[in-house]
């Protein structure tokens, strides 16, 4: 039987959507497709599979994203699902511990990324923003309001979202300065 | 090669990947054989190998062997380059390796 969730997880927040997923997992939910903010399950044996999600550099099902996707693959890790530059792996938790990153290096290559991605809908958001604001202050009106207070909040968390993103940046450069 | 810059230590993952490349070998073989050389100490994550598969032939210490067969499951194995470069990493790590157990005495196996 499957089972349809809506939930909204922001991208500097994949870690916390990777939490999510693995405990549903445990509680017998298998992740098995994802839209936006959608994710659809289906019932199986609890903790069955470990589940890791990753930003690739191109978007998750053209042709350049195949030789990574196989590469996983055949080291025995499924592509589940995909949602833009996003990719769901799952591995069996009976064939043991599964991360796609297994040093300092890789993993602050991968925050990196995703600290881009945010950072640059910033300035992407402006403009759009800027009109809203604007048409506000020439007709007030209840849409143009919450509009422009939409539109300032993300802009805010997409900022909140880069500075954690950094700390841990940060905080692993720190421990690589020691070790990898 | 010359750059002073070429004088850092290889990270383990590169290291175990391009002396388990002696012998062509594909990335899941790759893996398997530095949990192998390791004794399970090194695991190497997919993720982690792809990127640093993608390093080594960008430096020219590996190359992608063309297959006929097959093209999924591509092999890899390593250059001239990459055979000098692991020589002079295991000279570095003799060196190492020396001044560690002249100065804290012989480490216990």
């Amino acid at each position: 039987m499957s089972h349809t969730v809506r939930k909204v997880f922001f991208a500097w927040d994949f870690e916390r959507e990777e939490q999510w997923l693995n405990e549903m997992s445990q509680k017998g939910m298998q992740l098995v497709g994802v839209s936006l903010a959608t994710y659809v399950f289906e019932e199986g044996k609890p903790g069955e599979y470990t589940y890791r999600l990753e930003l690739l550099e191109n978007l998750a099902w053209t042709s350049k994203s195949r030789p990574y996707i196989e590469f996983m693959e055949d080291s025995g890790v499924e592509h589940v699902a995909a949602f833009g530059r996003w990719a769901y792996f799952r591995k069996k938790a009976a064939d043991g511990p599964f991360d796609i990153y297994s040093d300092l290096g890789s993993r602050i290559k991968h925050y990196k990324s995703v600290m881009t991605l945010c950072a640059v809908a910033i300035p992407l958001l402006l403009s759009p923003t800027f009109r809203f604001f604007d048409e506000f202050m020439q007709e007030p009106s209840v849409v143009g309001f919450v509009m422009t207070a939409l539109l300032v909040t993300f802009m805010g968390s997409l900022g909140v979202g880069v500075a954690k993103l950094l700390r841990k940046i940060r905080r692993l450069e720190q421990e690589k300065a020691v070790r990898e | 090669m010359a750059e002073n810059i070429e004088n850092i230590a290889l990270t383990e993952a590169v290291y175990y990947t391009l002396l388990s490349l002696m012998q062509p070998l594909h990335g899941y073989g790759i893996m398997q054989n530095v949990k192998d050389l390791s004794q399970g100490r090194v695991n190497l994550a997919a993720g982690t190998l792809y990127g640093a598969l993608n390093t080594l032939r960008g430096k020219g210490w590996i190359v992608e062997l063309s297959d006929d067969g097959h093209s999924r499951r591509k092999e890899y194995q390593i250059t001239a380059a990459g055979k000098a470069v692991v020589q002079e990493e295991i000279k570095r790590l003799r060196e190492l390796l020396k001044n560690g157990e002249s100065i804290m005495g012989g480490v216990g196996e």
